[in-house]
C-alpha cells in the first residue's frame, strides 16, 4: 500500500484541528464530549491516521510529518482537557449543587441510617483495660466459680472461723448456711486456685464478680466488680509491689498521679497496706480540697487493699513460703469507675438504662 | 474510737501547740484512719460558773418557766429557764449575754415571760456536746462562781474519732494510740497503768474462779458503803462527753472511763445481788439471762458468762445482765475485770447482735496483764469519789505460755526490699517493748501481753515498716515472666462481645437473683434443667431467693425497664454465668491448712459447686432501622438472633446445624436449637408472645441465649481461604416443593447435585399463595458457580443445572419454576 500523502499533507490536518477545537468549544457536557474526543483523538480520528501514514515517509519528510502531528495532537489535547475542566466545574455548579444535602440532618437523628452502634458495659471494658496493663507486663488472666466453696473463699485465705466476714451479715450461703458453699465475696479465691493450678513464677490478673448482702444505694451493690492481682516469685518484696500499683495508677489516671501506701489488715496478706491515690481533682490543695466531692474532702481516695501474701496463705497453696514470697492486690472497680468518670450513683451501674451504657461505647 | 487530743496529751508529751493536721498525719502513716476531727462543743463569748440562788415558778404559762436569780461572780443575773433538772443551790453553766453557741445561736439580753432575762442556764446539748442531754448540767460542788466553765467542760477542744484496725486491739485505748503516737513523734510517753495505785488485801468474803478455756483471767473487787448520790468528778464527765460516752452513774462512768484509758472493760455489779462466788463459765445450753436493755437472751454452750453459784450475772465480755444491774439504790458493789479469748467474745456478741465498746474491745484481744490493776484503780476512783470502802479482792487466773518468735532480721528485706540497718531494727522492736534475746543470726522475740497481732516473723516486719515508714517503701518493677496474653476462650468471649455491640447491642450486667415465679413465667418446666433451681440460705430478699439458670429473665426486666423510661427498639446482651443445682448430694470437706489439699480434696471442693456454664443471651425489640428522610424502617425478625449466631459461631470455626424444635421461652414454631455435632450451643428466635406478656412486654421480641463454655470448646482453627481468581457464573434457580421441605435439606441436595463447582448458595426468596398449589411453596435460590483453573462455558452449566433440577425433582418431587 503507498502513502495517502493526503492524510498528511499541512492543510488536512489544520483543518482536522480547526474542526477538532470547534467540535470541543460546542460540546454541551461531558457526555458530548467524550464522543468529540473519540472522534477527534480516537484511534479513527484524522490526525490519529494521519499518523499511521508517517512511518512510509523517508528522511526530512518524515521528521516534518512527525512534528505536524504531533504540534496538532497536542492543541487538541489541551483543548479537550481545558473544556473537560469547564464542563466538570458546570457539573458542580449546577447538577451537583442541586443534589446538595443538609448534612445537620444526621445530627437532628442520631439513629439515621444503618450505622446502629451498642455499646459494652464500662465495668466489663475498666476490667479489660486494667487486665491489658497487666498482661503487658506479662500476666495471665486468672478465673473461677462465682459460687465458691467456703473453703476456699475463707479458710483457704487466713480467714478464721469466727471472722465477722462470715456471718450471714455479709456473705450470701447457697442452699443452706452449713453447705460449705458461698457466693465468692471477694476474687482471693481465685488466688489460691491459680497457685494450685500453676508452679511459681505466679503472675495473674483477676477480674471477676463478687458478692456480699448490701442493699443497693447510692454507694453498695450486692453485685459488685473487683479485680485482683497476685505474684509469686523468687525475690518478690514489697518495693515491687508499689511500682507495680504506681504503674496501674499511672495507666489509668495519667502518668502525673501520686500514691501513697498505708499500713492496714488482711488476714491473707502480711504486711498489709491500704493504696490512696491524691485525689487527681483537688490534687489535695487545702483549698480546693474543701468542696472537692471526688475525695470528699480527704485529699486522697483509698483505691485498694494489698500486701504481701501471708506465709500460711502460700504453705496452703503448697508453695514453699521460705523459698518464696508473693505479692496480692485487689480493688474495686464500681469505685474505680466512679471516680474516674464521674458517676455518683451506684444505681446507674445495676439499672441496665441503655442512655447509660451507650455513653461508653465499645470501649473506655 | 473518740478521743480527745488533750487526753493523749497527758500521757504524750508533745507541745500543746501541736497542730491537729500533724497529729493526724502521724495516725494515718501508722494506720490508723482518723475519720474525723471535731472541736467539741464550739462556744465563743462569756460561758461561766453560776450559782442558782433563788428560783422563782411562773405558772401563768402552757408549762411550769422558772426565772432564777443566778450569782455569776461579779453580779446576779435574773435568767429564764425552761428545764427543771436543778435545785437552789446548784452550780450551773451560764452563758452570758455575747456569747455564742454552736449553731451560730447568739445569747442577749431579752425580753421574755414578762421578765428580762440575761443569759441563758445551759445544758449539754445547747453546748453542741451532747445529743441526747436535755437536762441543766448540774456542776460539782467547790468551784469560782464567774470562773470560765469552757476550760471546765472541756469546750473547744478537739476530738479525734479515729478507726482501729481489727487486728490492733490494744490500740482502742489511750494507753494504747498514746504509746504509738509517742512512737513516731518520738517524745515521751507515760504509760498511764503506772500511776500509783493501793494495795488491797485478799477478800475474805469475795470468791472468784474460771470455769472455762475461753477465759485466763478474772479480778474482783469488793466495796461497801458507797454513796450512790455521788457526781462524778467534772474530768470523767468532760472526757466521756468528749468521747461519745453517756455519763450514767459514778460507778459506770469510772468503768467506762479506765476502758477508754487503759483499753480494759470493767463491769460493775451490784454486790447485793450477787450470792456465792464470781465465776467464769460456759453459759448452759437454753440458759436465758434478761440484759440491761430489758431483752431476754437464750444463751448456748459457746457463750461465756459471768455468774455466781446461783445464776448468770452477765453475758461476759458484751452486755450486764439487769437483775445485779447498779441502781441509785446500790451501796455495795463488785467491780468484775477479767481476760477473755477473744473469738468467743466476737462470736457471742456476733450471734446475739450486740456490738458494745466492751465486746468490741474484747473481741480485738486485751492486755492480758492489766486486769488487776484497772480493778484496783477503778476501787480507788469509787472510793475517792464514791465514798465506798474497799473490802478485798480475789484473782483467779490460769497460766497462758507465752509464745516467742524467731525472727532473722534478713526477712525485712527479703519481703520489703529495703536494707534497715540492724540497729534500727532492733530500736524499733525495743520501742515498741518486745524482748529481743540475740543468739547468732537469729533473734528469739518476745511480743509485749497486749501484741496479739504479733505471732510469726512477717507480723514483726511489718511492725518494723510500719514504725520507720510505709512511705518511704520504694516504688520498683519485678522482672515478670513473659506473658501469653489472653487464652483461646478469653478471646472467644472479648470477641463476642465486642461483636454484639457492634451489631448494636448494649451490654448489661444484672443482678443474678431470681423468683420461681419469674422462672415458670418464662414456661420452664420442671423437667428442664433450668428449673434445677439453687436457692440462697440467706437472700436479700424472700422474693428473689434463687439465682439465675437463665440469662433471659434479667433481659426481660431491663427490657422492660427501659421501656418505662421510654426507650425504644431495644437491643440488650448479657455474658455471664447461670448457676444449675447439680443432682450430686455431697458433704462439703475441709482440707487441713498449712499443706497443699490433694487432688482429691480439690475435686470435692469443686464438686460441692454448682454446675456454673458461662451464657451468652440478647434481645432484640423493635425496629432494627427506624424509618425517615434517609430509607424505610425494617423491623427485627424472627431470623436475626439465629443469623447472629451462626455468624458468631462461624467467626470461631464452628459450621452449625439448625433445628426446629419447641422450647420455652421462644415461640413453638419459629426457635432454632442451634448445634455442633451432637452438642447443643443454644437457641434462637422469637419469643412466645403469651409469655412475653406475663413478663409485661408487648409486641414482638427477638434473641438467643447460647453456652459460650460448647463454643469455646467446639471452635477450630482459623484457616487462610483459597480463592480462584477465575470468572464467576450466577445462575438464579426456583423450585416448587412441599411446604414441609427444609431450606436446609433444599441446599444440601443442591451442593451434593452441583459438586464442587458450585461456589455458594443463598436463598433469597420463599413464595406461597397465588400461583403455586396448596400445600406447596416456591423457594429461590441464587447460585454462584466457579473453577479454580477455567473460565466455565454455557454447556458445563446447563449440564450442571440439569443435575441439580433432576436431583430436586428426585429428592424432593419439587419442579423448576417456569
Ligand atoms: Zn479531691
Amino acid at each position: 500500500m503507498s502513502p495517502d500523502s493526503n492524510l498528511l499533507c499541512e492543510e488536512t490536518i489544520n483543518q482536522a484541528v480547526v474542526q477538532a477545537l470547534k467540535e470541543i468549544q460546542l460540546a454541551k457536557n461531558l457526555e458530548e464530549l467524550k464522543n468529540v474526543r473519540l472522534n477527534h483523538a480516537g484511534e479513527k480520528s484524522p490526525i490519529a491516521l494521519a499518523n499511521r501514514e508517517i512511518g512510509s515517509l523517508e528522511g526530512t519528510a518524515k521528521a516534518d510529518a512527525g512534528k505536524r502531528i504531533g504540534e496538532a495532537r497536542n492543541k487538541v489535547k489541551i483543548a479537550l482537557d481545558d473544556r473537560t475542566v469547564e464542563l466538570q466545574n458546570e457539573r458542580e455548579d449546577s447538577i451537583l449543587i442541586a443534589e446538595k444535602v443538609d448534612v445537620t440532618q444526621v445530627l437532628a437523628n442520631a439513629n439515621s441510617s444503618s450505622l446502629m452502634v451498642g455499646a459494652r458495659h464500662p465495668l466489663t471494658t475498666i476490667a479489660e483495660h486494667i487486665s491489658d496493663v497487666f498482661i503487658a507486663m506479662g500476666y495471665e488472666v486468672a478465673e473461677g466459680p462465682e459460687a465458691e466453696s467456703e473453703w476456699f473463699n475463707f479458710d483457704s485465705l487466713n480467714i478464721s472461723e469466727d471472722h465477722p466476714s462470715r456471718s450471714s451479715s455479709d456473705t450470701f450461703y447457697v442452699e443452706s448456711m452449713d453447705s460449705g458453699v458461698v457466693m465468692r465475696t471477694q476474687t482471693s479465691p481465685v488466688q489460691i486456685r491459680a497457685m494450685l493450678e500453676r508452679k511459681p513464677p505466679i503472675y495473674v490478673i483477676v477480674p471477676g464478680k463478687v458478692f456480699r448482702t448490701d442493699e443497693l444505694d447510692a454507694t453498695h451493690t450486692p453485685v459488685f466488680h473487683q479485680v485482683e492481682g497476685l505474684a509469686v516469685d523468687k525475690n518478690l518484696t514489697m518495693a515491687d509491689l508499689k511500682g507495680t500499683l504506681d504503674h496501674l495508677a499511672q495507666s489509668m489516671f495519667g502518668s502525673g498521679i501520686e500514691t501513697r501506701f498505708r499500713p492496714s489488715y488482711f488476714p491473707f496478706t502480711e504486711p498489709s497496706a491500704e493504696l490512696d491515690l491524691k485525689c487527681f481533682v483537688c490534687k489535695g490543695e487545702t483549698k480546693k480540697r474543701k468542696d472537692c466531692k471526688t475525695c470528699r474532702s480527704e485529699g486522697w481516695i483509698e483505691w485498694g487493699g494489698c500486701g504481701m501474701v501471708n506465709p500460711n496463705v502460700l504453705e496452703t497453696a503448697g508453695i514453699d513460703s521460705s523459698k518464696y514470697s508473693g505479692f496480692a492486690f485487689g480493688m474495686g472497680l464500681e469505685r474505680t469507675l466512679m471516680f474516674r468518670y464521674g458517676i455518683t450513683d451506684m444505681h446507674d451501674l445495676v439499672e441496665s438504662d441503655i442512655r447509660f451504657t451507650s455513653r461508653f461505647g465499645l470501649g473506655l | 474510737m473518740k478521743l480527745p487530743i488533750s487526753w493523749i496529751n497527758e500521757f504524750v508529751k508533745f507541745p500543746k501547740t501541736t497542730k491537729t493536721e500533724v497529729i493526724v498525719d502521724h495516725l494515718v502513716k501508722l494506720g490508723y484512719e482518723v475519720e474525723g476531727v471535731e472541736i467539741f462543743g464550739d462556744v465563743q463569748g462569756p460561758l461561766v460558773v453560776g450559782k442558782v440562788e433563788k428560783i422563782e415558778i411562773l405558772n401563768e404559762f402552757k408549762k411550769p418557766i422558772r426565772y432564777c436569780t443566778v450569782n455569776v461572780g461579779s453580779k446576779v443575773n435574773g435568767i429564764i429557764c425552761g428545764a427543771s433538772n436543778f435545785k437552789e443551790g446548784d452550780l450551773v453553766v451560764v452563758a452570758l449575754p455575747g456569747a455564742v453557741l454552736p449553731g451560730d445561736f447568739k445569747i442577749a439580753e431579752r425580753e421574755t415571760y414578762g421578765k428580762i432575762s440575761q443569759g441563758m442556764i445551759c445544758s449539754a446539748k445547747e453546748l453542741g456536746f451532747s445529743d441526747n442531754h436535755d437536762g441543766i448540767i448540774v456542776l460539782a460542788t467547790g468551784l469560782k462562781l464567774g470562773s470560765d466553765a469552757k476550760d471546765l467542760l472541756g469546750l473547744g477542744e478537739t476530738v479525734l474519732d479515729i478507726a482501729v484496725l481489727p487486728d490492733r486491739g490494744y490500740a482502742m485505748s489511750v494507753r494504747g494510740i498514746g504509746r504509738e503516737l509517742s512512737l513516731a513523734m518520738n517524745v515521751k510517753y507515760i504509760d498511764p497503768i503506772t500511776q500509783k495505785i493501793p494495795k488491797i488485801k485478799k477478800s475474805t468474803k469475795l470468791k472468784s474462779n474460771i470455769k472455762t478455756d475461753k477465759a485466763s483471767k478474772l479480778a474482783v473487787v469488793l466495796l461497801k458503803d458507797y454513796d450512790s448520790n455521788s457526781i462524778t468528778p467534772m474530768f470523767m464527765q468532760k472526757r466521756l462527753a468528749q468521747s461519745g460516752l453517756r455519763s450514767i452513774s459514778l460507778p459506770v462512768d469510772v468503768t467506762n472511763y479506765l476502758m477508754l484509758e487503759i483499753g480494759q472493760p470493767l463491769h460493775a455489779f451490784d454486790a447485793d445481788k450477787v450470792s456465792g462466788s464470781v465465776q467464769i463459765r460456759n453459759a448452759k445450753q437454753g440458759e436465758v439471762l434478761e440484759t440491761l436493755d430489758h431483752v431476754k437472751r437464750k444463751l448456748g454452750q459457746q457463750d461465756l458468762v459471768i455468774a455466781d453459784t446461783k445464776k448468770v450475772l452477765s453475758v461476759a465480755g458484751v452486755m450486764g445482765g439487769l437483775e445485779s444491774e447498779i441502781t441509785d439504790k446500790s451501796t455495795n458493789l463488785i467491780i468484775e475485770s477479767a481476760v477473755f479469748d477473744k473469738g468467743s467474745i466476737s462470736r457471742t456478741s456476733r450471734n446475739l447482735k450486740l456490738p458494745s465498746e466492751a465486746s468490741k474491745r474484747f473481741e480485738r484481744g486485751t492486755d492480758s496483764s492489766v486486769n488487776e490493776y484497772t480493778a484496783i484503780l477503778a476501787a480507788q476512783y469509787l472510793a475517792k469519789y464514791g465514798e465506798a470502802k474497799i473490802q478485798g479482792i480475789s484473782l483467779a487466773k490460769k497460766t497462758i505460755k507465752a509464745q516467742s518468735i524467731s525472727f532473722n532480721p534478713q526477712e525485712v528485706k527479703r519481703l520489703i526490699g529495703v536494707d534497715i540497718d540492724v540497729a534500727v531494727i532492733s530500736k524499733i522492736l525495743k520501742s515498741l517493748e518486745i524482748k529481743i534475746t540475740k543468739s547468732s543470726k537469729t533473734w528469739k522475740l518476745q511480743p509485749p501481753t497486749w501484741r496479739h497481732d504479733l505471732n510469726m516473723p512477717a507480723d514483726i516486719v511489718e511492725e518494723i515498716v510500719r514504725i520507720w515508714g510505709y512511705h518511704k517503701i520504694p516504688s520498683r518493677l519485678p522482672n515478670t515472666q513473659i506473658g501469653r496474653g489472653l487464652s483461646k476462650s478469653q478471646i472467644i468471649k472479648k470477641s463476642i462481645s465486642i461483636k454484639l455491640a457492634g451489631m448494636g447491642a448494649n451490654e448489661v450486667l444484672n443482678y443474678p437473683f431470681v423468683s420461681l415465679d419469674q422462672i415458670e413465667s418464662l414456661g420452664i418446666t420442671s423437667k428442664d434443667q433450668r428449673h434445677n433451681l439453687v436457692r440462697l440460705a440467706n437472700p436479700l430478699s424472700e422474693d428473689l431467693p434463687y439465682l439465675r439458670t437463665s440469662l433471659i429473665p434479667g433481659l426481660f426486666e431491663a427490657l422492660s425497664r427501659n421501656i418505662s423510661r421510654g426507650a425504644d427498639n431495644i437491643s440488650l446482651f448479657e455474658q455471664g454465668s447461670v448457676y444449675i443445682k447439680s443432682n450430686a448430694s455431697k458433704k462439703s470437706i475441709k482440707p487441713k491448712l498449712l499443706k497443699r489439699p490433694s487432688a482429691k480434696e480439690i475435686n470435692d471442693l469443686n464438686s460441692i459447686l454448682p454446675i456454673q456454664p458461662k451464657m451468652v443471651s440478647a434481645i432484640f425489640s423493635g425496629e432494627k432501622y427506624q424509618s425517615g428522610w434517609w430509607q424505610n424502617s425494617q423491623k427485627f425478625s424472627w431470623n436475626d438472633p439465629i443469623e447472629m449466631v451462626v455468624k458468631i459461631c462461624a467467626e470461631h470455626g464452628i459450621n452449625v446445624n439448625l433445628k426446629n424444635v419447641k422450647l420455652a421461652p421462644f415461640h413453638p414454631g419459629r426457635c432454632a436449637e442451634i448445634s455442633v455435632g451432637n452438642t447443643i450451643i443454644g437457641y434462637a428466635g422469637e419469643f412466645n408472645p403469651s409469655i412475653l406478656e406475663k413478663n409485661g412486654i408487648s409486641g414482638k421480641v427477638y434473641g438467643f441465649e447460647i453456652n459460650v463454655d460448647v463454643i469455646v470448646n467446639n471452635s477450630q482453627d482459623k484457616h487462610a481461604p483459597i480463592f480462584s481468581a477465575m470468572p464467576v457464573v450466577k445462575e438464579d434457580l426456583a423450585f416448587v416443593v412441599s411446604k414441609d421441605v427444609t431450606a436446609r435439606e433444599m441446599t444440601e441436595t443442591i451442593g451434593k447435585s452441583a459438586g464442587e463447582l458450585l461456589e455458594s448458595v443463598r436463598l433469597f426468596d420463599v413464595y406461597e399463595g397465588s400461583n403455586i398449589a396448596e400445600g406447596k411453596k416456591s423457594m429461590a435460590f441464587s447460585l454462584r458457580f466457579r473453577a479454580s483453573d477455567r473460565t466455565l462455558n454455557s454447556e458445563e452449566i446447563a449440564k450442571l443445572r440439569g443435575q441439580i433440577v433432576s436431583a430436586i425433582e428426585k429428592q424432593h418431587q419439587g419442579s423448576l419454576r417456569a
